[in-house]
């Protein structure tokens, strides 16, 4: 909280120098303002705020006296289901994993999205550039409709499929072996595509009152159908892969400036590039394999945190998974509390990001950012 | 007698548009289809193309099923359809609506009246067709009294309006009962329901589909009534916060989601509490459907919901002979099956 606020203050302090500063606005951004340590608090600060209003928000009101209540009887040790009330288990059961998972996915995604357009030194890139997001489609289509009834089968699957699509990419670049980074994204096109149909023939041979709706259903982000098992799953790979971008940061600054410069400050680009790329792809297989695909997350969120943090990558990584829990969490907020029908989160983080993205490519036209 | 009066009525009202737009020619007749399109069909019916499951449906309980040249491709896996034609699975099939028609076959099979759907490319198909001089017309089958409508349409293309008659009346016959029986409840002691749609546990039918018509011909007020448009997606705590007393999952769900019936929070809901939630029967073809199955889909609900108000009636028996009338075959001769309890 004293973090919060103190960020929440400098912040206005930014704001009232920007006001009174009209013609110098475009020179001006909070990183040349050497802030970045106040702003990454601020931004946790709003997280941790969001956080707090998210799990107090949805169809069912539930008090913060009931919410309490239940972190006391979790830490007195009680007999945990037999004690909780029925809004507590809705609390409990539905709206706390969902929330915690908003946040994984919010943070995956974009820092997955913020390697990715570092390591191909293409601000277009996101994170299923490489058929991951198409593969682990295609393996949980493929789980729904075998005869074999698991819904572990299906994340099993898409994981795996998820995977299989990254390794095809990075196989056929290696053969190729020229021009590292352009064949690299050649061959995700042509995973991607590959994928691509093998979904399409599976929905053409699926009954269309039966199993097609099943598939739509799943392959539309979403997340509704997350439990405590989703978020013990998706919490140790994702936050292995934070920390392990977190580590390498640094490296990330000195691989986007291309092999020929990586080598001459001594070190080994490939070595680094199947890291980061094995890395990501395990943290988007994960998310998709639990929520299905959830666009935009991975490509705008690092555009606005190179906005706001720069480009460099020890403060910019930070900022995005900040900035990709905020936007994620709100995003699912909207979509589950606004009416009573759920608006699918995909629809929310394409109609707030593509205008947000525009608004990005204008204020930054001739900045030799893009 | 009054029922006798109000059937005939419902009949007239249904028919007496489709007689009077029917102008006779030598050997064709024209009809006026559910797009509001004039077509001019042969009297003589022989060969005819379904393209999409409600449209199968209407056309075996008409009797039509021997005059089928074309079938749509799921429609050839239905043990339904098996039942009544084993031959079915040797027909051509032509595509799907969700997958698309092809074109070129439904022509190369010569067909004199061709059967689709009024979303997606129908319309577009029909005009194309128009074009071969393939006589087309459009259905759609989403309430009890559209189905009425699309079979008293198709019955009037294929030559047979007076099955459409039997059908309709059978079907009449089975919802008046239940309309009977119902009455007895008052307002209040009505149960609230949630119907789970074939896309997951959470995906639910709104006020504007035959299954919230079905909910409420059978006394159940469906929780998401006010809801409109197709299928809605809604969140957990929504479902929570509905606590329907019975829950009815479509034929077509996968078993999957009985796991999330297990969620402890999911488990506080009054039909997991008191064990009513149901699969929607059969085996053969789903009674959630718009088809005139539909109307023994709300026998059966009902009689799962207010047992006690059908106890003197042998439902079993009731959907036999409803089966045997529409198909020749009762539902038992045909391997039918409702397993429908969930827990």
């Amino acid at each position: 909280m004293f973090f919060f606020v103190k960020g929440l203050i400098n912040q206005l302090q930014v704001l009232v120098y920007i006001l009174g500063n009209n013609k110098k606005l475009k020179a001006i951004s909070i990183y040349q303002l050497n802030r970045k340590k106040t702003f990454i608090y601020f931004l946790t600060g709003t997280l941790v705020l969001l956080f707090f209003i998210s799990i107090v928000t949805g169809r069912v009101k539930i008090s913060i006296s009931e919410i309490l209540s239940i972190f006391k009887i979790v830490f007195s040790g009680d007999n945990f289901s037999e004690s909780l009330t029925s809004n507590q288990l809705v609390f409990w059961w539905i709206r706390l994993p969902r929330c915690i998972m908003a946040v994984i996915v919010g943070m995956g995604l974009s820092v997955s999205g913020a390697v990715y357009q570092a390591l191909f030194r293409n601000p277009l890139v996101s994170p299923d550039i490489l058929g991951v997001a198409a593969g682990c489609t295609f393996g949980a289509a493929l789980g729904l409709i075998l005869p074999v009834e698991s819904f572990s089968l299906v994340h099993i699957l898409a994981f795996v499929f998820g995977i299989i699509a990254v390794s095809m990419s990075m196989g056929i670049a290696k053969l190729i072996a020229v021009k590292p980074v352009i064949v690299l994204v050649l061959a995700g096109m042509v995973v991607l595509s590959f994928f691509n149909a093998l979904l399409m023939i599976l929905k053409y041979f699926s009954d269309p009152y039966d199993e097609l709706p099943n598939i739509v259903f799943w392959i539309m982000g979403s997340l509704t159908r997350v439990t405590w098992h989703d978020v013990y799953t998706a919490l140790p790979v994702t936050g292995c892969g934070l920390v392990l971008f977190m580590l390498l940061r640094f490296r990330l600054n000195i691989l986007s400036l291309g092999d020929i410069q990586a080598k001459s400050l001594g070190m080994n680009p490939s070595i680094f590039r199947i890291t980061l790329i094995a890395a990501s792809s395990f943290i988007v297989a994960m998310t998709v394999a639990t929520c299905g695909q959830i666009c935009w997350i991975g490509l705008i969120i690092p555009h606005m945190a190179r906005t706001i943090a720069g480009p460099e990558h020890e403060n910019m990584i930070p900022v995005t998974a900040l900035l990709g829990a905020i936007f994620m969490l709100t995003a699912d907020m909207a979509a589950r509390s606004i009416t009573s029908a759920e608006i699918p989160v995909g629809i929310i983080t394409a109609l707030t990001g593509a205008p947000i993205f525009g608004f990005l490519l204008y204020k930054n036209r001739g900045s030799g950012w893009l | 007698m009054i029922k006798l009066f109000a059937t005939t009525t419902t009949l007239l009202l249904i028919l007496l548009p489709l007689i009077f737009n029917m102008q006779a020619s030598a050997g064709q007749s024209t009809i006026v289809d559910m797009a509001n399109r004039k077509v001019t069909i042969s009297n003589k019916v022989q060969r005819i193309i379904t393209s999409f499951k409600p449209a199968t449906l209407c056309l075996f309980a008409l009797g039509l099923e021997k005059k089928i040249v074309g079938i749509d491709t799921s429609s050839k896996r239905d043990k339904l359809h098996r039942a009544i034609m084993p031959e079915v699975i040797n027909l051509p099939g032509v595509g799907s609506k969700s997958s698309g028609l092809n074109f070129e076959t439904m022509v190369s099979l010569k067909p004199d009246l061709v059967i689709l759907y009024a979303q997606k490319d129908g319309i577009a198909l029909a005009d194309k067709l128009k074009i071969m001089n393939i006589p087309s017309i459009i259905i759609l089958p989403e309430s009890f009294e559209s189905v009425k409508t699309t079979l008293g349409v198709i019955a009037m293309a294929a030559g047979v309006p007076e099955r459409a008659e039997l059908v309709e009346k059978t079907m009449d016959s089975v919802l008046e009962l239940v309309k009977k029986r119902i009455q007895m409840l008052s307002i209040d002691t009505r149960k609230t329901g949630y119907f789970a749609s074939p896309r997951g546990l959470f995906s639910t039918a709104t006020g504007n589909m035959l299954q919230d018509d079905i909910f409420t011909r059978s006394g159940i007020i469906n929780v998401a009534h006010d809801l409109k448009g197709y299928f809605q997606d809604i969140s957990p705590e929504q479902f929570i916060k509905w606590n329907p007393d019975i829950i009815i999952l479509s034929q077509h769900i996968s078993s999957r989601v009985f796991k999330r019936l297990e969620n402890p929070a999911i488990k506080t809901v009054n039909a997991i509490k008191s064990k009513t939630a149901y699969r929607f029967p059969c085996n053969l073809a789903p009674w959630d459907f718009p088809s005139p199955l539909s109307a023994i889909g709300v026998l059966w609900l009902a009689s799962k919901t207010y047992p006690e108000l059908f106890e003197d009636i042998n439902i079993n028996r009731k959907i036999d002979d409803f089966h045997k009338t529409l198909f020749g075959k009762t539902f038992t001769q045909m391997n039918g099956k409702t397993d429908e309890q969930i827990f």
